[in-house]
């Protein structure tokens, strides 16, 4: 009954938090709380925005304090001027007040974010109006005033984006506005914010950044033993994939099959899967909470380095998000995962903007000469779908600062619920140093694209309907500084793939570089390129540290790749992951007293091995821990599986094919599977859904290809027509009765089919892809996730070896250099529980079990609870005394790596006894360590 | 698509409108599948018998809770299984229609769609701990990288996924073993029979089944691959395969089965030919005749036997 109350009250709490932002706990978070007294001092009351005790509708926007100083209310109301924000302060004595307004006019030749201040029952003149496009003190009216308590509001007048930063009432005539510069010392003299810094402590690693690269570093640390700071300027952990900026996580799985990043971000994401979170902030949270070694700073901004010399840095120094206070970290190693390179940039390291010359790394689209130029951000938050349809038509006239965006926009428009990834401004702004420019021309682009969709699209009269809903006002960034290491991984590293000695971790994303003129490049866009990248390269150790900084590593979109390279490796499931190795590896650095440059030049081994134990994938590395146990081994298991083949059972499991969820349109994909041990296909069965009310008649043509992926050299085998009534929904039966001469079956079908689509599965044993040529932008893609669903009768079956020694063999996933599945699957005919043993010739003390589960990796989504092929419920046995004794029992596991750390036991013999899955019948393990 | 007056007449039907064997009762004791970790209770369920004397359906009436709050209209209903703890379908109690969460009363369309998640054994609510992963809300999206349809998408009515995960529990929970124990002892060595010729794979997967305890003959069970699907095939195999001690003797029968039964049949008998360590040369004599007979694929597979088996 408990866990009931505690369900209804996370829905109560979930439902109360969607349909609005910010959601309250984020909210909450950025509520200045430090200054309770609010009076003037000498005449002079100082009020920042961020003092006001109810913040109504306004939001306190602190992303650009690294440009103007401090945090400040915003006013995003779609256009309907927001709640007033609300503050009490008392003023010493009576008399005419001179009130001063900083604030910024975003769009002077439009002054679009107006507002007025009220203080007591009189209000002020315009505010957020000045010629000016820099933050400005505005005078804004003489208040007569009486001693004591008063009142003040913020009015929006436009409900677009107005912002005000802070307000003076001052009786001083003299009184003259501070300057930016002198804004701190100002802010000291007339509210008695402390600028000495306090020493926050001494660590062993202090993480800059709490997105996904940074968290995971952090975590990755901390387990390592080291005392680890983790510093993150937001009011919460996830970054880009947090909460605030709700950008969906992707990684390598999204466009290949069994490639889901492994470690601590895969941790977080079965957390996610589990609880049906899109957004990363709890799962983080959770899994830093949990860490004794970590201790985390949130809304704090490192805004300076403390150097011990030239090329070591000895502290960050930081300032409240939130009241401006400042700090001190000090630390022996440091990470930056800022995104944009901040440590590195403060302590001297070199880096990088824009795009190299070709003439560098000879890569097929960079230009001749190396520029700025760099990939836009994009804006987003929590808060509902980008437009609502309504009941009634719903006209729409842009405000005059809306960008004209191109008609055509030459882009496909996949559904106006999206706030589409290329609604982009051009290459040139400087993320970084107009930041706060780069957001409002973000906005500016959504309000421009809200007309294109309502009064120039071509089908603008499926918009009637729609109304704008949720613009979205956090500047997600794509790409600013590249701190350089001893290597520059290139584009043609990532396409070939390469894989190095020192490879740390992985990538799968395409090469994907957005347009240098955004939204606005017309055919052209929205991509610079997309090219396909083939699992098994390795990004290189000498990536992730800094070549002059000797004690600075970096993580996720900030390390040394070159422009185009970053296309893969900027991908936030990818920064997880090369966070993880930057955590780990300054640990080990804490460990021996040793720079990042001599760990990677002398105990590489030791750090691929570290990194592989906490399930990290790292091509190529596998086992080879000589203190493990399970290695000397002999495994045996109740029964293995033998085939494995795509059947009407496997897609029958709950969630492999989700009806409805990425359909795709019938004829728009050609699909691959292994011809099986046949080399004979009976029925080929597919998953349709005619949306049509029309019956469709279609060519399934099949072929066979050589070699897995490779479309170009395929042999015609048959021809066979299709009709698939109106309204048709499920599997639909074509008998083939055919040989297969080759070695992969290739089946695509042809003919007029509009509104009949093809559900996928999302699971797919591997040697399945897909390929289909996107005709908006004229591209070829190839996926080996999320594959349109066919299964044949009698199965296509092809042999794996699922035996027991898989769990003992290194390898922890499919390998595809030999196509191995390296996990033991029990025979799926035979029924749970089932076992997988380890037996030594002499007894061994066990003290350490860790069991790595398949947890699907081809899943390309997280928000499936359910895991069919997850072993939820098992036992760990010793053979104690003659007989099994169960010394761990697990029900309801939902995460692939449990360590499970015991008393101390001398047995010959271990085993596993799986008694459920999430719906297979087989159970799997992919390794069994002993330690 | 079944209208709700359909419905009801159905259940109205099983009530006992059409048969004239008398209504009988009994109890089982279930859990209330919000509430697993309490203790089970007895609920009454009716049983009407065929003219065999088997029972043809089972109905119980449901009086359950649909939410942890105590804030949601609880179920009124009458539930009906057939002799096989197949749902067959639910009956709102008059008066009692089921609702939304926003109390909205079930449409015609809801019921059917209701009808069709209850009768789907292979549902995602079947693991779905709503105790745990709560009930997700109708998000559609979740950001500028797309849309991720709730994971529930399909599995319930929507706007009802408290009562669509309660109801599917019930209906297709630990009631369904109860109400095939019931029907098992019921069951005669004829009855038994009768199952296993039917053209209803379920019967014949139970009386499969039950085809050691009741004492079926090998020549009855070879019936079974006259139509059988693929999973009963390979259970008929497992029996046969427990009877004989001589595989030569079963295989050679097996072989002349060959052209007389299904399809799928077909496939299993050869797949287990094919795992035969040797073959008995009548064994393969009789195989390479029968080809002509055999389906493509069958074809295929006797050629792979064959060649294999001169191989080696």
């Amino acid at each position: 009954m408990k866990n009931g109350i505690l369900v209804i009250s996370i829905l109560m709490l979930a439902a109360t938090a969607f349909g609005q932002y910010p959601p309250p706990d984020v909210s909450d978070a950025l509520q200045k709380t430090s200054r309770t007294e609010r009076t003037d001092v000498a005449g002079t009351l100082w009020l920042d925005a961020e003092d006001f005790q109810d913040y109504g509708g306004w939001y306190h926007d602190t992303q650009f304090i690294y440009l103007m100083g401090s945090g400040y209310l915003l006013a995003p109301g779609l256009g309907t001027p927001v709640k007033d924000a609300v503050a009490t302060a008392t003023l010493s004595e009576s008399g005419a007040y001179t009130l001063w307004v900083r604030s910024r006019n975003w769009d002077p030749e439009h002054s679009p974010g107006i507002f007025k201040v009220k203080v007591g029952d009189t209000f002020s003149t315009l505010c957020g109006n000045a010629k000016s496009g820099e933050w400005v003190w505005q005078q804004a009216g003489i208040f007569p005033l009486e001693a004591g308590e008063q009142t003040l509001r913020l009015v929006d007048q436009s409900g677009y984006y107005g912002r005000c930063d802070a307000l003076v009432l001052t009786r001083d005539e003299k009184f003259s506005p501070p300057k930016q510069e002198e804004m701190a010392a100002a802010r000291a003299k007339y509210t008695g914010l402390e600028l000495m810094p306090v020493v926050q402590g001494s660590f062993d690693v202090i993480v800059v950044g709490g997105g996904p690269a940074g968290t995971s570093a952090a975590i990755a640390a901390a387990r390592q033993g080291a005392k680890t700071a983790l510093i993150q300027d937001r009011p919460v952990l996830g970054g880009n994939g947090s909460k605030e900026f709700a950008v969906g996580m992707n990684g390598a799985a999204n466009q290949q099959a069994q490639m889901r990043e492994g470690g601590i971000i895969n941790e977080a994401t079965l957390i996610n899967s589990f609880h049906q979170t899109t957004d990363f902030t709890e799962a983080f949270t959770e899994l830093a909470e949990a860490e004794p070694n970590l201790h985390l700073f949130l809304n704090t901004r490192v805004d300076g380095v403390i150097m011990a010399d030239q090329e070591t840095i000895q502290g960050v120094k930081t300032v409240h998000a939130l009241d401006g206070t400042r700090s001190e970290f000090h630390g022996d190693y440091f990470i930056d995962c800022t995104g944009d390179g901040w440590v590195g940039y403060f302590s001297g390291a070199e880096f990088r903007v824009g795009r190299e010359a070709k003439s560098e790394f000879n890569e097929k689209p960079a230009p001749k000469e190396a520029d700025h130029i760099t990939m836009s951000a994009c804006v987003n938050s929590e808060g509902g779908p980008f437009m609502v349809k309504t009941e009634n038509r719903v006209s729409y006239e842009p405000p005059g600062w809306a960008a004209k965006l191109p008609v055509p926009l030459h882009r496909k428009i996949e559904s106006l619920a999206y706030r589409h990834w290329w609604m982009e401004y051009p290459g040139t702004v400087d993320d970084v140093w107009e930041g706060e420019y780069a957001r409002d021309y973000l906005l500016r682009i959504a309000y421009g694209f809200a007309d294109y969709v309502k009064n120039h699209w071509e089908k603008k009269e499926t918009a009637k309907n729609h109304t704008l809903n949720n613009i979205g006002f956090f500047l997600g960034r794509r790409e600013s500084r590249r701190l350089m290491g001893d290597y520059i991984l290139n584009l043609n590293d990532v396409l070939q793939p390469r894989w190095f000695e020192d490879s740390i971790t992985s990538y799968g994303w395409s090469a994907d570089i957005h347009h240098p003129q955004g939204i606005f490049s017309g055919k052209g866009g929205p991509y610079d390129c997309d090219y396909r990248v083939n699992p098994g390269g390795g990004i290189p150790f000498r990536c992730i540290y800094s070549k002059n900084i000797s004690n600075l590593l970096m993580a996720g979109r900030c390390i040394s790749v070159s422009h185009y390279a970053l296309g893969t490796t900027r991908i936030m499931m990818t920064c997880a992951t090369i966070g993880q190795a930057a955590g780990t590896a300054a640990a080990m650095c804490s460990e021996y007293t040793m720079t990042p440059r001599e760990v990677g030049q002398e105990r590489i081994k030791e750090l691929q091995q570290r990194l592989i134990k906490e399930d990290q994938y790292i091509p190529r590395i596998q086992n080879e821990d000589p203190a493990d146990l399970a290695r000397k081994a002999i495994a045996t298991a109740s029964s293995e599986q033998e085939v494995w083949a795509v059947n009407e059972t496997y897609h029958n499991r709950p969630g492999t094919v989700d009806r409805g969820n990425k359909a795709v349109p019938l004829t728009s994909r050609t699909v691959m599977c292994p011809a099986g041990r046949l080399q004979a296909v009976g029925t080929l069965n597919f998953l349709i859904d005619n949306r049509s009310a029309q019956e469709a008649a279609v060519t399934l043509q099949l072929y066979t290809s050589p070699a897995f992926q490779d479309f170009e050299n395929l042999t015609p085998v048959t021809e066979i027509p299709v009709t698939i009534p109106p309204d048709f929904t499920g599997t639909l039966p074509v008998k083939v009765d055919c040989e297969l001469p080759g070695r992969f079956l290739v089946a695509r079908f042809k003919g007029g089919a509009k509104g009949v689509y093809w559900e996928v599965s999302h699971a797919n044993p591997p040697l399945m892809c897909e390929w289909s040529k996107w005709e908006w932008n004229q591209s070829v893609h190839l996926k080996t996730s999320m594959v349109p669903a066919f299964y044949a009768t009698p199965a296509l079956e092809w042999d794996y070896d699922f035996g027991a020694a898989n769990i003992i063999n290194g390898k922890t996933r499919f390998w595809y250099t030999n196509s191995s599945v390296n996990m033991w699957s029990s025979d799926p005919d035979q029924p749970l529980p089932q076992w997988v043993q380890l037996a030594w010739d002499q007894p061994q003390t066990v003290s350490e079990v860790r069991l790595i589960f398949d947890t699907n990796l081809d899943r390309r989504r997280y928000n499936n609870p359910i895991v069919p092929e997850r072993i939820s419920d098992y036992e760990i046995q010793a053979w104690l005394d003659g007989g099994w004794k169960t010394i761990v029992s697990e029900t309801g596991n939902i995460q692939r790596l449990r360590i499970h750390r015991i008393e101390p036991v001398e047995t010959e013999k271990l085993r596993v006894v799986a008694s459920k899955t999430g719906g297979d019948p087989s159970a799997r393990i992919y390794e069994l360590r002993v330690y | 698509m079944k209208t709700l007056l359909q419905l009801l007449c159905i259940g109205l039907c099983y009530a006992g409108c059409l048969y004239t064997e008398p209504v009988e009762s009994f109890s089982v004791q279930l859990r209330d599948p919000l509430h697993p970790d309490m203790e089970s209770i007895e609920y009454g369920v009716n049983m009407r018998r065929d003219v065999h004397g088997v029972p043809q359906a089972y109905w119980m009436p449901l009086f359950a809770s649909t939410c942890y709050n105590g804030k949601c209209k609880p179920l009124e209903v009458v539930l009906y299984w057939d002799a096989l703890g197949r749902f067959l379908n639910v009956y709102p109690v008059p008066g009692k229609p089921l609702s939304k969460t926003d109390h909205i009363v079930f449409s015609e369309a809801d019921y059917a769609q209701l009808d069709m998640i209850l009768k789907d054994r292979n549902s995602k609510l079947g693991s779905y701990l709503i105790q745990l992963h709560g009930a997700e809300e109708d998000r559609t999206v979740d950001g500028v990288s797309g849309a991720t349809t709730p994971y529930l998408h399909g599995a319930v009515v929507p706007g009802a996924v408290y009562s669509s995960w309660v109801l599917w529990h019930w209906v297709n929970g630990e009631v369904v073993g109860q109400l095939l124990e019931t029907t098992r002892r019921a069951m005669s060595k004829d009855d038994v029979v009768r199952f296993m010729t039917s053209d209803d794979q379920a019967q014949i997967r139970f009386a499969l089944e039950m085809a050691g305890q009741a004492g079926v003959e090998d020549d009855t069970v070879y019936r079974v691959f006259e139509k059988a699907d693929r999973d009963n095939a390979k259970r008929a195999l497992q029996v046969l395969n427990g009877r004989f001690t001589n595989p030569e003797e079963l295989d050679l029968r097996l072989v002349k089965m060959l052209g007389r039964t299904s399809e799928a049949a077909e496939w299993a008998i050869l797949d287990f030919l094919g795992t035969r360590e040797s073959h008995d040369p009548q064994v393969n004599k009789a195989l390479e005749s029968s080809i002509p007979k055999l389906t493509f694929i069958g074809r295929r597979k006797a050629q792979l036997i064959l060649k294999r088996k001169s191989a080696g």
